[in-house]
């Protein structure tokens, strides 16, 4: 079981909900997917507005996890992180900051302000960092519930670009690291598991896929099937060939045979 | 009643004096949940909204819950 905050979850994908053609394609996706935890955005409501994407996944039962897409500074982030509470009734947060439009980085001396603010007014803090061991144990020891390492820029689809230090900020933590942004395919996922992340967050790959709820039971599938490689003890590589069966002079013991 | 001028989401809004909070909102986006509102930058719970009076010039910010990653 994935433990956040003394939350259990079975499921070890969490799902964003953005970018679904229809809300009915994301409601059906998210029940393939599995998932238990599903992130939201905040934005000004305009009085004409009618979606209403907050009913139907509270009637199904999700813990919603708002985001504070949109903040450049940790001041903002802690004013969107005060109203996502307030009109959604959850003190978990996703805290993710990034001033940058084009890439998307997170900002991490913002990251870690606004973190350690959030901490201390009772929050549940995830945030979205950039793959750096240092920042997330920093962020750690401020209080975060968990980390949210990227594999490779938002919505990028690259996979996981940042390995090398994902391997050290899965090894080095004691809160749970879930692998979020970049993760485009199931083997994607099914990577970030083997390699023994806690969780991977998905979006873009399942909503933008030819067929979004086909494609949420492909990564249900390779998130379990990573974890479960992980949890076997993957076999170790080598630089040269070793055999898979046993080398026998099969070919010379047939010749006396005859 | 004397009139008095406030933003909502930066848009110019004329109001009697003496209007509610719960009145505003209930006047521009009707029976709906889910939404949190900043007055002047202070978040103020639902529970608060009908003994929120409020004042010429005061900044409103309404947010609600959309689609995201």
């Amino acid at each position: 079981m994935l433990t956040i905050a003394n939350t259990q979850f079975s499921s070890r994908l969490l799902t964003g909900t953005g970018k679904f053609s229809q809300p009915q394609t994301m409601i059906e996706a998210l029940q393939a997917s599995g998932t238990e935890l599903v992130t939201l955005a905040l934005r000004r409501l305009e009085p004409q507005h009618s979606d209403h994407i907050f009913q139907p996944l509270s009637a199904a039962g999700y813990r919603l996890l708002p985001n504070t897409s949109g903040a450049r500074s940790a001041d903002e982030a802690v004013q969107a992180a005060r109203l996502a509470r307030e009109a959604l009734g959850t003190h978990w947060l996703k805290l993710e900051i990034h001033p940058d439009p084009r890439w998307l980085m997170p900002d991490p001396v913002e990251t870690l302000a606004a973190a350690e603010q959030l901490v201390r007014e009772g929050f549940v803090v995830l945030p979205y960092v950039h793959a750096d061991p240092v920042l997330c144990k920093r962020l750690e020891e401020v209080g975060c519930a968990a980390v949210m390492p990227l594999g490779a820029p938002i919505g990028s689809n690259r996979g996981l670009e940042s390995r090398a230090f994902l391997d050290i900020i899965i090894e080095q933590s004691q809160v749970p690291v879930i692998v979020d942004a970049g993760i485009g395919r199931p083997s994607h996922a099914a990577e970030a598991m083997e390699r023994g992340a806690d969780a991977v967050l998905v979006n873009t790959a399942i909503a933008t896929a030819a067929d979004p709820i086909a494609m949420a039971a492909a990564f249900r599938q390779a998130v379990e099937a990573g974890r479960s490689a992980y949890l076997a003890g993957l076999a170790g590589t080598a630089a040269s060939a070793a055999a898979s069966s046993p080398l026998t002079d099969f070919l010379e013991a047939d010749h006396e045979l005859r | 009643m004397k009139p008095i001028a406030l933003f909502v989401n930066g848009e110019v809004v004329q109001l009697d004096s003496g209007t509610t909070l719960a009145a505003l909102m209930n006047e521009r986006y009707g029976e709906r949940d889910n939404m949190a509102v900043a007055l002047n930058r202070m978040v103020v719970p639902r529970a608060d909204w009908a003994r929120t009076e409020l004042n010429q010039a005061d900044r409103l910010d309404v947010f609600h819950a959309v689609a995201g990653g």
